[in-house]
């Protein structure tokens, strides 16, 4: 086994650690959830930002834009070391460079599938990749045939695990039904909550394993200090 | 009635910090409330101070307080109305964070704990100006658990909390929601 049980991946974001039980599963794979503008890629970049300033180096790997682009969105961070891309303690990938690009009648074939995951695995290793986001899952897994999909996000999460980096899967949507969802090893949704009127950016724990997590939902906001949150108040 | 400043300044150098305090005043002595927090007590033992603001524009209190020559260099807003009358634009973004509505009740404590990280370090005194403001905007029962959740952010950051509420306008409903979560109430003859 990999990961000692129990082992949990203290993420640094000090408000998610206190909601999660001490961090996420170590090794395991977790999906953040939510519809466009929802803040997923800030939050997985935090969680890169953060473990890079820790000493874990991370790997993002972008399946939508060019990393060059991917640099440019960046707002103003002051909890995040200026340098932290220039030292390599965070690396931005694209997809494109994972697998030979191979594919049959427009779909990713099991063989291109498990290519990619074997590219990946042998980033994590060399780059000694502890903390790894995938953004987003669904332009892959939509080019794929269901069961190749279950056989890439199985491999995956097996290849993960043996090497003791913990993953974030970025899903774009709002349920929490998917195949990605489902093979998760936890799972945060993040969306929109309207109360009179007023818009909500919201987040809640769905599922974390092995922790006895908080069930609220939490009213967040992204600041130059990182990410921050409060309960929603209820009212009644 | 008595002058303010010493009642206030007495009162908070006997609680100290941590202890969360409403000022029940009466609307002629709102200005010289706000000065003595602000510059006889704030500014005198060098603390920051986070002012949330639901009614009145941070401009507004800035070009008050610096036409009496007070420094407002240590102040940060928390600023509940401009961004409705969009008059954030051109404010300066380092001493004012805005709100969108005083109803959003859950970003106000949000910005504070924002202001509280960006001054690490600092020791801060809060002010939210006035109670009878935001009960104008929010049903008791939310404003309740608002104010307790407020409450336990700024005493958990060893801030001095403080309340403004003005005597003339306050309803029976919030003056008992305050006694649950002030520790003290001070009307201020």
């Amino acid at each position: 086994m990999a990961v000692s049980p129990g082992t949990r991946c203290c993420t640094g974001m000090e408000c998610i650690d206190r909601i999660v039980g001490g961090g996420f599963p170590a090794g395991g794979m977790i999906s953040v959830t939510g519809p466009c503008g929802s803040g997923k890629t800030l939050f997985a970049l935090e969680y890169l930002i953060r473990g890079g300033m820790n000493g874990q180096k991370g790997m993002y790997i972008s399946t939508v834009h060019g990393t060059d682009k991917l640099m440019t969105y960046l707002p103003k961070l002051d909890y995040a070391d200026p340098k932290i891309f220039e030292k390599g303690a965070v690396v931005l990938k694209h997809i494109d460079e994972m697998g030979s690009g191979e594919r049959d009648d427009g779909k990713i074939t099991k063989t291109e599938a498990f290519a990619m995951v074997s590219d990946i695995a042998e980033a994590i290793k060399t780059g000694k990749i502890t903390r790894l986001v995938l953004d987003a899952t669904n332009p892959i897994v939509v080019e794929m045939e269901e069961w190749v999909a279950r056989s890439f996000l199985l491999s995956l999460s097996k290849a993960l695990f043996e090497a003791e980096c913990t993953a974030l899967l970025i899903i774009e949507g709002e349920g929490v039904d998917s195949q990605e969802h489902m093979m998760s090893d936890g799972i945060i949704k993040l969306g929109n909550a309207v109360r009179r009127g007023d818009n909500f950016q919201v987040l809640e724990i769905v599922k974390m394993a092995g922790a006895a997590h908080s069930r609220a939902k939490y009213v967040m906001d992204l600041t130059p200090e990182g990410m921050l949150i409060t309960p929603m108040l209820r009212g009644v | 009635m008595e002058e303010v400043a010493p009642q206030i300044l007495n009162r908070l150098q006997e609680l100290g910090p941590a202890v969360s305090v409403d000022f029940n005043i009466g609307v002629e002595a709102y200005f010289d409330t706000l000065t003595t927090l602000i510059d006889r007590f704030c500014n005198k033992k060098k603390l920051s101070c986070i002012y949330i603001s639901i009614t009145v524009p941070s401009s507004t209190i800035i070009s008050a307080l610096q036409s009496l020559e007070i420094d407002t260099a240590k102040i940060r807003f928390i600023d509940c109305i401009s961004f409705a009358t969009m008059e954030c634009m051109g404010t300066d973004e380092a001493q004012t964070v805005f709100v969108e509505s005083p109803t959003m009740l859950e970003y106000i404590v949000l910005k504070m704990e924002y202001l509280f990280r960006k001054g690490k370090g600092e020791e801060f005194m809060v002010i939210l100006d006035s109670v009878n403001s935001l009960a104008a905007h929010n049903e008791v029962r939310i404003l309740y658990e608002f104010m307790q959740v407020l409450m336990a952010s700024a005493k958990g950051k060893g801030a001095y909390p403080v309340l403004l509420s003005m005597e003339e306008q306050m309803k029976p409903e919030v003056r008992e929601m305050l006694t649950l979560v002030c520790d003290q109430i001070v009307t201020l003859k």
